[in-house]
């Protein structure tokens, strides 16, 4: 333990300088990003300036033993490297972690958001910082011999990223899910990696995996198809015995191909199975559409606007106008995210509301009616504001956030996120109020539907 | 206790396809200062870092102070001081910040020897190691190297480049400090380690091409010159005379196995016309220098 400190400082007292000026750049970013009201600073990106300091801080501070070759001096001495490594590892708690967490715990105070309930989350967070943005650079670092030539990696791998993540097709409904696995194992790759090189100094075969790693992990989110990231989502998730209720009679099928328009099959839709306030959303539909024929197409639009009681199906219009006056089939899975009964809060206009568990919301006018809130690391919930001056019921809806801000491995660098709406009121009622609702999700589930003989 | 420090064993490097060593046995005998010779490219440094667990070899085995080098722990490094021509050094740190890192590492670090060692080598402890010479840099290497008497001392080219006037102080400060150890130290210039080694290895090819005494060796070559007149030299000249040429009235050759008797009866049954013959001792480097060309002349 003592040589581990012993080493350490020798870091600390080697890298202070820089340690301490990043360190500032970093608490002046994250006060700028996460001030109220603030417009963000567009003439710099302050996020990317606070990344490449971090880089060299980092890199700088790996490379004072350079593992690649074999001259570093201290090659042939009694020094373990799990002692290096472990010492590397206590300087980045003490002079990156730690600032960290104390940086957004100052500005979650100075944002007036409580501190002590949301410490574990704010600590958990500046882990996942150190480990998606200072792990990396710790193993290039670690595989390279100096500055120079760890930014050339760096910009390397990052061209290699952007490749490999344009070599598939996007899939945004699946995005928080990948997201979280793709993180996780970038993590538990980059530490097998950095452990396996300071144990070995293979620097060779340490660069090929980490090219390796970096196509594999940026193409896998949208190499994996979306049903297979829908079942890992599910994984996760605890049962829910919601259910489709479908009426058959009700389906509406129109065939309008000669007036120009697409084939619509319109399928009134209600759940069963759903506890009282619960509410369900669509996140994803995958289904085949059979003719009596035979013949079968998966190219058919499926849409379903949230609140909406039908679900309409739009087919191809040359397989509509091939297959008039025929019944289809039709079988579909739905992936559904259930949520639970919204908490709902109201806030006057020119007033703020504590709202526990979540954050701080406001609400002004400026000719419009604005509300605003504040959370701790973003949130998982759905959050909707309703304006209600006469009729609640009637009045407009705006969706402020939805649920991928909150991930758990996503390493936020400004701890507190800033969720904005407005109403478009020419005029402002004094008595009026913001309605805010809560809709944390509770389930994934996936449901499916076969109906048949589907006619005009 | 075995009486070897270093043995090898048949060891064997490649680089791509280039072969680095050959099946090198090489035996550092304990106490001694042995002076591993080739020339550039032969495989002492690659020897020298297979040994310290630098670099693995392909073939064949060695082993430092008993241990397969492959398993070298912070146990037997706290007894090895290795010093390498080309060693990165932490640019950033003053000799003081450099040697006070090292100090808690090794517990038999003396301050009494690390305070001579400053003296003798005349270091600016404040200086950093990025504002100091090539020569000034080696000279820190070698305090932090020695200032807790290693049982084994290796050196690699530790005098390329340096000069005269530092070599000669970095060569007293290891000589005068390194009682108790055994020195390996490689060179391509036999001058420079002649003064001091007790033994002597050529590495010639990715082998050993000898390896002994330095004593023994220096006893064993002789220049000879022959005076006599011939047109051109005999085919059955003896297997331990390399070099041989000859002009109007000498004939000059070296011998590798000098014994007086012997070597003046050969010379008197190969040339009957001799008048007189003289035979010159060798330095080092003019032993090196015949086996090499020799060498490279069979080759």
């Amino acid at each position: 333990m003592n040589l581990l400190l012993h080493i350490a400082k020798k870091d600390l007292r080697q890298s202070w300088a820089l340690l301490a000026a990043t360190l500032a750049l970093f608490l002046l970013t994250t006060w700028t990003l996460s001030a109220p009201r603030q417009p963000r600073s567009e003439w710099v990106d302050l996020e990317t300036v606070v990344l490449v300091t971090w880089m060299i801080a980092t890199g700088m501070l790996w490379q004072r033993e350079p593992l690649p070759g074999q001259r570093a001096y201290w090659f042939a001495r009694p020094l373990r490297w799990q002692d290096l490594l472990q010492a590397k590892s206590i300087v980045v708690a003490v002079a990156i972690f730690l600032p960290i967490l104390a940086t957004h715990a100052i500005v979650v105070a100075a944002n007036g958001l409580p501190v002590a309930p949301n410490l574990p989350a704010l600590a958990w967070n500046a882990a996942m910082i150190v480990a998606l943005y200072i792990l990396p650079v710790a193993v290039l670092a670690a595989i390279t011999r100096n500055l120079q030539q760890l930014i050339l990696w760096v910009l390397a791998i990052f061209a290699a990223g952007i490749l490999a993540m344009q070599a598939y097709p996007i899939a945004p409904q699946t995005f928080a899910i990948a997201n979280t696995v793709t993180n996780a194992l970038n993590i538990v790759a980059l530490l097998a990696i950095l452990i396996w090189q300071y144990r070995t100094r293979s620097t060779r075969a340490g660069r090929m995996v980490v090219i390796a790693l970096t196509l594999v992990l940026r193409a896998l989110p949208n190499w994996l198809p979306e049903p297979a990231w829908f079942a890992l989502q599910r994984v996760f998730s605890p049962a829910h015995p919601i259910q489709f209720e479908l009426r058959p009679e009700s389906i509406n099928f129109r065939n309008d191909f000669r007036a120009g328009f697409r084939p619509l099959i319109q399928i009134p839709i209600s759940f069963a199975g759903l506890a009282l306030g619960q509410t369900v959303e669509f996140t994803g539909f995958h289904h085949t559409l059979v003719t009596a024929g035979g013949e079968q197409t998966t190219d058919a639009e499926v849409r379903r606007p949230p609140g909406a009681t039908d679900l309409s199906v739009l087919l191809p219009r040359e397989f509509g106008r091939r297959h008039q006056q025929q019944p289809y089939d039709l079988s579909f899975t739905a992936e559904l995210t259930v949520y639970e009964a919204p908490r709902t809060f109201s806030v006057a206009v020119g007033e703020s509301i504590d709202i526990p568990g979540f954050g701080r919301c406001q609400s002004w006018s400026d000719g419009y009616l604005r509300v605003q809130c504040q959370t701790v690391l973003g949130t998982t919930d759905r959050v909707d504001g309703r304006w209600a001056a006469k009729d609640p019921a009637t009045n407009s809806l705006a969706v402020l956030s939805i649920a991928e801000d909150g991930a758990p491995l996503a390493g936020k660098l400004t701890p507190v996120t800033i969720l904005r709406g407005g109403f478009q009121a020419q005029s402002v009622y004094s008595n009026g109020r913001i309605y805010i609702n809560l809709r944390k999700p509770i389930a994934h589930v996936q449901r499916r539907i076969e109906l048949t003989g589907i006619r005009e | 206790m075995s009486n070897h420090v270093i043995t090898t064993t048949n060891l064997g490097m490649r680089y791509g396809r280039h072969t680095v060593l050959n099946g090198l046995n090489l035996e550092v005998p304990r106490g001694s200062v042995y002076a591993l010779v080739g020339s550039n490219g032969a495989g002492k440094t690659t020897t020298l870092q297979i040994l310290m667990n630098l670099l693995r070899g392909h073939t064949g085995a060695a082993t430092v102070l008993g241990v397969d080098s492959r398993h070298l722990t912070v146990k037997e490094y706290a007894r090895i001081g290795y010093v390498s021509e080309g060693q990165e050094m932490p640019d950033s740190m003053t000799v003081a910040e450099f040697l006070a890192f090292w100090r808690p590492f090794y517990p038999k670090w003396d301050p009494a020897r690390e305070q001579e060692l400053l003296q003798l080598l005349r270091l600016p402890l404040d200086r950093k190691l990025k504002h100091l010479s090539r020569g000034m840099r080696m000279k820190a290497a070698l305090i932090s190297s020695l200032s807790y008497r290693p049982e084994l001392i290796v050196l690699d080219e530790p005098f390329s480049g340096l000069d005269p006037l530092i070599r000669d102080e970095f060569i007293e400060g290891l000589l005068a400090h390194a009682d108790e150890s055994t020195i390996l130290i490689s060179s391509h210039d036999l001058a420079e380690i002649e003064s001091f080694s007790s033994h002597v290895g050529l590495l010639e090819d990715g082998h050993m091409a000898f390896s002994e005494e330095t004593t023994t060796l220096t006893n064993r070559f002789r220049e000879i010159e022959v005076r006599t007149e011939i047109a051109q030299l005999p085919s059955n000249l003896p297997k331990t005379w390399v070099r041989a040429e000859t002009t109007a009235a000498l004939v000059r050759f070296v011998e590798t196995q000098w014994h007086p008797e012997r070597t003046a009866s050969e010379i008197n049954e190969v040339f009957p016309t001799a008048t007189a013959f003289q035979a010159n001792a060798m330095p080092l480097r003019a032993i090196f220098v015949a086996l090499a060309k020799a060498a490279r002349k069979a080759a």
